[in-house]
């Protein structure tokens, strides 16, 4: 099977900060100068309104907000790990995200997982890892 | 009791409902709106209204408004295409619903169609397509999740942790759909479903297995809309459209939200309960969206059937199967073992149970039938309460 990398979506306005950032290896947070919510992607704070933000890096830590392994590759990316786990990770700042779960199973909803930078065809992404042994 | 409005289903046609059939969506859709306009008594030239379902979820095979001169139509006062991904059947028999209502168009068909089956070819291809997406959305691509089936893994996954429930919960829907299913000739699995069936069949993404799953078919079905007065002298039991509303919720991804368990029936039910003045204990049938099975578990509690946690007691020991002692639920098959035409499965197994046209399936109590429709990953919401006939007005 021939190798094809991750794929990594484009950046849209709210976004762009986002992926820039990860393209050069951090993870950054926009946080809301007048309300002080972290958000990852945002171009108006649907808390307050605001349009004035900082950027701040994320600690990297989270939790696992839900989880699935996937049996079926719909990507040649995926093809040769399966089965394998992606979900959604909740970081300690507040934002989720969608991300590729790296790390020993089981996985369980809440256990922490920590960023773990990766690259595809030059541009970066966001995994987490996992550690079954701290989600008892 | 108060309608929302005065319309009613009068027709209903459909084609395909097979793995095996290979007409194109725009073909499968010409002939059930034909079929629908027949089965209304008005045939195809009763109809001055045409409304298109049009989902990012189906295949690439989409409808256009030059279906049209397909049909033949000449004069047409309402053609449009209405998008609201799995909730735009619902979405559309509102904007017929609405026309005819407001003197518009008198005859609405409303039409679905979907061919995403090639004959011999893996279902999972289906659906699966691939994709890359734009912003923070699109990285349920980078973390593999491609299918429906992938992100309503989430919210089952969530949903079975929180509440400390089994996978038993989800293997109840299945078992009890499939048993519906039996008695559904055009149902895609008639087979009994028995546990260890359910638990030995593969998963796709945990904690969904194969029979978690909607049966994929290439299909097509139309309804026609028309005023309740006129509905009253069509050729079959009117249907009355009691009440309609939709929910989206738009939760945000962030701590203090629950996005993956947040459901717009809470917010649809609300509007429809308050508008009518009908309660959950008059509905006598559910029909819910069921592209996976977690779904209906989801929609009895945003509907105030259930508390948070305990929607799996409507299914347990049977209660909601054929012969069951609750309200019945998904009384075709549903998506999971009939057929999935996203937001027509419900409304057609409503429209026949309505009639008490459901042949071996038919339920004693049909006179006031919920039908959900959901769209996205549980983003988008429409509901309908369905009336047979002369029971309200």
């Amino acid at each position: 099977m021939a190798m094809t990398s991750t794929p990594v979506p484009g950046a849209d306005p709210a976004s762009a900060h986002f992926f820039h950032s990860l393209d050069e290896g951090r993870l950054d947070l926009l946080v809301c100068r007048q309300c002080g919510t972290a958000h990852l992607a945002i171009s108006v704070c649907d808390v307050c309104g605001s349009i004035d933000f900082s950027s701040e890096p994320a600690s990297g830590i989270g939790i696992i907000y839900s989880f699935t392994r996937v049996h079926i590759a719909h990507h040649p990316a995926f093809a040769d790990q399966l089965p394998f786990c992606g979900g959604i990770v909740e970081l300690a700042e507040g934002p989720r995200l969608f991300a590729p779960l790296l790390g020993e199973e089981p996985i369980s909803v809440g256990a922490p997982a920590i960023f773990e930078w990766q690259q595809a065809d030059g541009r970066g992404f966001a995994a987490f890892r996992v550690s079954a042994a701290a989600s008892q | 009791m108060k309608p929302q409005l005065d319309a009613a289903i009068v027709g209903l046609g459909q084609t395909g409902l097979t793995r095996t059939e290979s007409r194109s969506a725009a073909e499968l859709a010409r002939l059930a709106v034909i079929a629908a306009a027949d089965d209304a008594g008005i045939g195809i030239s009763g109809i001055d209204g045409l409304i298109l379902c049009r989902s990012g979820g189906a295949s690439d095979a989409v409808l256009g408004l030059d279906l049209q001169r397909a049909l033949g139509l000449r004069e047409l006062k309402l053609n449009r295409i209405v998008l609201c991904e799995g909730a735009s059947a619902l979405a559309a028999i509102q904007t017929a619903a609405l026309a005819v209502s407001a003197g518009m168009a008198t005859n609405v068909a409303c039409v679905f169609a979907d061919a995403p089956v090639t004959p011999g070819t893996r279902i999972s291809t289906a659906f699966g397509r691939q994709k890359t997406g734009m912003g923070m959305e699109g990285l349920r691509y980078t973390a593999g999740l491609f299918g429906g089936a992938a992100v309503h893994a989430l919210s089952a996954q969530r949903y079975l942790a929180l509440h400390g429930l089994s996978e038993d919960v989800l293997a109840d829907v299945a078992i009890t759909t499939r048993a519906w299913a039996s008695l559904n000739p055009h149902a895609s699995y008639r087979q009994p479903l028995s546990r260890s069936d359910y638990f030995s069949a593969r998963y796709i993404a945990d904690p969904l297995r194969l029979f978690d799953c909607a049966a994929p078919v290439n299909g097509a079905i139309a309804v026609v809309v028309t005023t309740g007065a006129r509905a009253a002298d069509g050729a079959q039991p009117a249907v009355r459209i009691l009440a309609y509303a939709e929910g989206h919720p738009g939760a945000p991804d962030r701590q203090g939200f629950d996005r993956a368990l947040t459901h717009g029936g809470a917010l649809a039910a609300k509007t429809m309960f308050e508008r009518t003045g009908l309660t959950p204990a008059d509905i006598d049938i559910c029909e819910f969206y069921d592209a996976f099975s977690i779904m209906p578990l989801l929609a009895l509690e945003s509907y105030g059937f259930y508390p948070p946690g305990h929607a799996c007691n409507a299914y347990a020991q049977g209660a909601a199967a054929p012969g069951g002692t609750a309200m019945p639920i998904n009384t075709g098959g549903g998506h999971l073992s009939g057929y999935y035409l996203q937001g027509m499965t419900p409304v057609a197994e409503a429209v026949l149970q309505a009639r008490r046209a459901a042949g071996d399936r038919q339920c004693a109590r049909a006179r006031t039938i919920l039908v959900t429709n959901e769209g996205g990953r549980l983003d988008y919401h429409a509901g309908m309460i369905f009336g047979s006939a002369g029971q309200w007005l």
